[in-house]
């Protein structure tokens, strides 16, 4: 199968780059930051996965990278299993909560499917809290061993999963499974008069969209040290949409740039006034009145205006 | 291979669109289904498909004498066993390029020499491979609709209204084009509206349908001369 590399390849590229050489001038928190950053950038690519390419709008994220975090969590410090068990572990329960969140979502599309996830991530955060001899309950879990152990190291490790999760994301978009999400999402009558079993589409864009929120949470976990519930709470389901939705859902790119800046608004709005939240919600109004298609849209129309387009 | 559709009942939304139709179309043959708007023409091309649940009757795809119950099949097990659609509207999915798209009909990146035989039917397209589906023109469209129904190298394929609103230079290229589909041993059910005459001498015989109801079955010729079904399709 041929690929041509396309612009959005090459500003991923570019991107990766700067990501890859700037740490190198930061402070330790910073670098931190970034880290954190590049892990919404992976989970609103694979949110991005489901909502843009596939056309469905899921308010229960939350619960993949919490399944991801937690397995892992659970793995390395409740049940002292070593890294690689651990890791198992926790795609082993990343799995089974999307296949069944997935099988009985999918009965329904829009805001039905919406309100199931939203539904299922809630009962994931309930028994988070209820099952606290595995879970740590509302204190959650300390002590989530780090390798490497330094913030400069450990950035880098993430930097290589995400840059490969990242092209990956990119190369399935335009396989025939990625032209089938796009497809099904565009008309989903249409696909499927035309030879696409659109249920089994949306599950593998579900499950591979829970996987990639996995991973971020299983990277989450050891960079913070320590999880606690509220990365299962709804909350954090619709930041994964915000973020998803101020890069831009149209391609990866938009969406990778969305998660990474988001942190930085986010801090920055919590430096500048004790009323954060108030400033945050101001600042995605604005943009999401202003730019529909996302940061990324702001972008390509100044680029067309430059070419005279 | 025949598609054979016996006593169909639709209902949607409680009200019944379909009264009573039977047909068939066979490989190798060219049949019109001709009604006015909203007479169940594309209702019953959807209803083949899988799109729309009959309520009452049977359809069947014959093949060596074994029937398959399309009822009990999903529209993408129908598309599989050999029957496509080119749909009204065209239904072009916009982000897609040309090519995209046939490598989502085809379910995969279709072989050299499949591609190698679209482009043959359908020279324009080879052109403009990489152009999107939201960029192409109306007789592009329709051309890349009925490129995605041939793709996966269909025994019948239903085109409803390929005709309508083209140019009448497109016009000829798609007559043209099935004819071609014709010459290939392909069944076609080919629905239209208005003017008979633009497939008049593509079908093989055709089908009137009025308000649900089949109300005529037989050759195109006979059609024009029943003045009862002129009155009740055309109006005159």
């Amino acid at each position: 199968m041929m690929f041509k590399i396309d612009n959005e390849l090459y500003s991923l590229i570019t991107l990766f780059i700067f990501l890859a050489v700037i740490p190198q001038f930061l402070s330790i928190y910073n670098v931190r930051l970034l880290s954190v950053g590049l892990l919404y950038g992976l989970a609103a690519v694979g949110f991005n996965l489901l909502y843009g390419y596939t056309g469905l709008l899921s308010f229960g994220h939350a619960m993949f990278w919490s399944a991801g975090a937690y397995g892992l969590a659970i793995g390395l410090v409740k049940l002292n299993l070593d890294p690689l068990m651990s890791i198992l572990l926790a795609f082993t329960l990343t799995f089974t909560v999307a296949i069944v969140t997935g099988y009985l979502s999918l009965r329904h599309t829009e805001i039905y499917f919406a309100m199931l996830t939203l539904a299922f991530a809630q009962l994931i955060y309930a028994l988070i809290i209820k099952l606290r001899d595995i879970t740590g309950g509302d204190e959650g879990i300390y002590g989530i061993p780090r390798f490497p152990s330094d913030i400069g190291g450990y950035y880098y490790l993430i930097y290589i999963i995400v840059f490969i999760l990242v092209i990956l994301a990119w190369w399935i978009v335009r396989t025939p499974l990625g032209l089938g999400f796009q497809a099904v999402r565009d008309n989903p009558y249409r696909a499927e008069a035309l030879g696409l079993d659109v249920r089994r589409v949306r599950l593998i864009s579900f499950v591979l969209s829970g996987f990639y929120l996995s991973i971020a949470g299983m990277l989450y976990a050891p960079l913070n040290r320590a999880i606690t519930p509220d990365i299962a709470f709804w909350t954090f389901s619709a930041i994964i949409v915000i973020m998803t939705i101020i890069g831009g859902s149209k391609n990866v790119l938009g969406a990778f740039i969305g998660g990474l800046i988001f942190i930085y608004i986010n801090t920055q709005a919590m430096n500048l006034t004790e009323f954060w939240q108030l400033t945050l919600g101001i600042i995605l109004a604005l943009l999401v009145y202003l730019a529909p298609y996302g940061i990324v849209g702001i972008f390509e129309r100044v680029l067309r205006y430059v070419r005279g387009g | 291979m025949k598609v054979i559709m016996e006593s169909i009942d639709v209902h949607i939304g409680g009200v019944k669109i379909l009264n009573n139709i039977s047909l068939n179309v066979s490989k190798g043959e060219v049949v019109g289904l001709i009604g006015r708007n909203g007479a169940g023409k594309t209702t019953t091309l959807n209803t083949i498909m899988g799109l729309v649940r009959p309520s009452k009757g049977s359809i069947y795809l014959e093949i060596d004498g074994s029937k398959t119950d399309l009822r009990r099949l999903k529209p993408y097990e129908i598309a599989r066993l050999g029957i496509t659609m080119a749909p009204q509207g065209r239904y072009i999915f916009p982000d897609l390029t040309v090519l995209e798209n046939l490598e989502v009909a085809y379910g995969g990146s279709p072989p050299e020499d499949v591609l190698k035989d679209i482009f043959t039917y359908f020279p324009e397209l080879g052109k403009i491979i990489d152009r999107k589906g939201i960029h192409l023109s109306g007789g592009e469209q329709q051309m890349l609709a009925i490129a995605r129904a041939l793709v996966r190298n269909p025994k019948i394929i239903l085109l409803d209204e390929p005709l309508e609103g083209l140019a009448p230079k497109i016009v000829v290229s798609v007559r043209e084009i099935i004819r071609r589909i014709k010459a290939e041993g392909i069944g076609i059910l080919i629905t239209e509206s208005g003017n008979i005459k633009r497939i008049q001498d593509l079908v093989d015989r055709v089908y009137g349908i009025d308000r649900g109801e089949i109300i005529y079955s037989g050759d195109v010729e006979s059609i024009m001369k029943d003045l009862d079904v002129r009155r009740r399709i055309w109006g005159f």
